[in-house]
């Protein structure tokens, strides 16, 4: 009999690329086309995946806000739980933080509103400068999850995953 | 060394071209019918488009941003009726010639319409169901938990008998953006557009007020 689980790595390499299309800027409600109001009364893009309480395979986005100076900064993430008899093997019962990486290589991108490009915020994070907008964001919201989640979990409770600069945002966030 | 300086210059040049940016202004005024006779409201927003010439997987392509503020009408009584920043009216609304009337348009037409400066002689255009904004208002005006939704089709059903959305319009403008009005009336509200309305949320808590963010309401220039 063929196990119909997807695998751990699988599940975490699909929520490393949602991060891309939910939230601000999001890669597949792109803010062209219809807009709907979905079942909770929120206007989203027809093509648009949904935030907080939608759910991806058996994940479910958490309702953790993003750190202050977020947008300014070109970060974004999600928390996730993952519940249910589909969960992969290893993650249930766990929390998934989701590092978006690159979605903002415009120079003039803070001249139309859209925040700083990710070069000027994030990129020296690989040449070890962990004093870069997105490093301090990444931490304080890995630190904004482990607070809100309940029955106090530990660190070994939230995995990590991201894609591209959404892992130098994991290393900073999990504090190397 | 004159020759390096040239294909330096050129290829410097062909980096600016990949990417770029436009914006445009404009007026969204929004009538209410209500029991003492309609209340007729507008703001000024900023929509900018920004376009990078690299494949999508490297973070190429279109992007929209709205900035600005609510429309916030008073309604009188203590009502009041928001109009919030989560869509792009621009967005796909120009069509080849550029005319803001046609909603079938695509980015570049966008694009074409701010260059060729054609836009600024058009009048206002009535919004159509598919890009109205999402309405709110709130039970307490002082309480960001009382944030309720307003269904634009059926404003008595949320707000009382005798209140319907009469019209909602748009028009491109040189006009200066609105700016305080919000604040104003919601002397609560920060100014950061990733945090929530409410000042703690549960990350089980997905009710329409704990998904809420200040951003709908205020997004000013970075």
């Amino acid at each position: 009999m063929t196990d119909s689980k997807i695998s751990k790595d699988l599940f975490l390499s699909i929520l490393a690329m949602d991060a891309y299309n939910r939230g601000y800027d999001a890669g597949i409600a792109d803010g062209e086309g219809d807009t709907v109001v979905d079942s909770d009364g929120n206007l989203i893009d027809k093509d648009g995946l949904g935030l907080a309480g939608k759910q991806v395979g058996a994940a479910i986005v958490l309702n953790v806000p993003l750190p202050t100076d977020s947008e300014a900064n070109s970060f974004y993430a999600l928390s996730y739980e993952i519940t249910g008899d589909n969960a992969p093997e290893g993650l249930a019962g766990k929390t998934v933080v989701s590092f978006r990486g690159t979605d903002n290589l415009n120079p003039f991108s803070n001249w139309f509103g859209d925040g700083m490009w990710d070069p000027g915020t994030g990129f020296l994070l690989g040449a070890g400068d962990i004093e870069v907008p997105q490093a301090s964001l990444s931490h304080a919201f890995y630190s904004d999850v482990l607070a809100s989640t309940t029955g106090g979990a530990s660190a070994e409770d939230i995995i990590l995953t991201g894609h591209s600069l959404g892992g130098g945002d994991i290393a900073d966030g999990s504090g190397f | 060394m004159k020759y390096f300086l040239i294909i330096l210059a050129v290829l410097g040049l062909f980096f600016l071209s990949m990417f770029g940016w436009v914006s445009v202004k404009y007026r969204l005024t929004m009538t209410v019918d209500t029991p003492d006779g309609p209340r007729t409201g507008s703001v000024v927003r900023r929509e900018g488009y920004g376009f990078t010439g690299l494949p999508s997987e490297i973070g190429g392509g279109h992007k929209w941003n709205t900035q600005g503020e609510a429309l916030v009408l008073d309604l009188g009584g203590g009502k009041y009726v928001f109009a919030l920043l989560s869509t792009s009216l621009a967005a796909g609304s120009f069509d080849a010639a550029g005319r803001l009337a046609d909603w079938r348009g695509s980015p570049p037409n966008f694009y074409y319409a701010f260059l060729g400066l054609k836009w600024f002689t058009y009048g206002s255009v009535p919004v159509p169901a598919h890009k109205m904004p999402l309405l709110v208002s709130f039970a307490d005006i002082n309480d960001p938990a009382s944030v309720f939704r307003v269904d634009p089709k059926d404003m008595a059903a949320s707000l009382g008998e005798g209140y319907a959305l009469r019209d909602m319009q748009v028009e491109i403008t040189w006009a200066r953006m609105t700016e305080g009005r919000v604040e104003e009336v919601l002397g609560w509200l920060g100014q950061y557009p990733e945090l929530p309305l409410l000042p703690k949320v549960d990350p089980h808590d997905f009710s329409f007020a704990a998904k809420m963010r200040q951003g709908q309401f205020i997004r000013r220039p970075n």
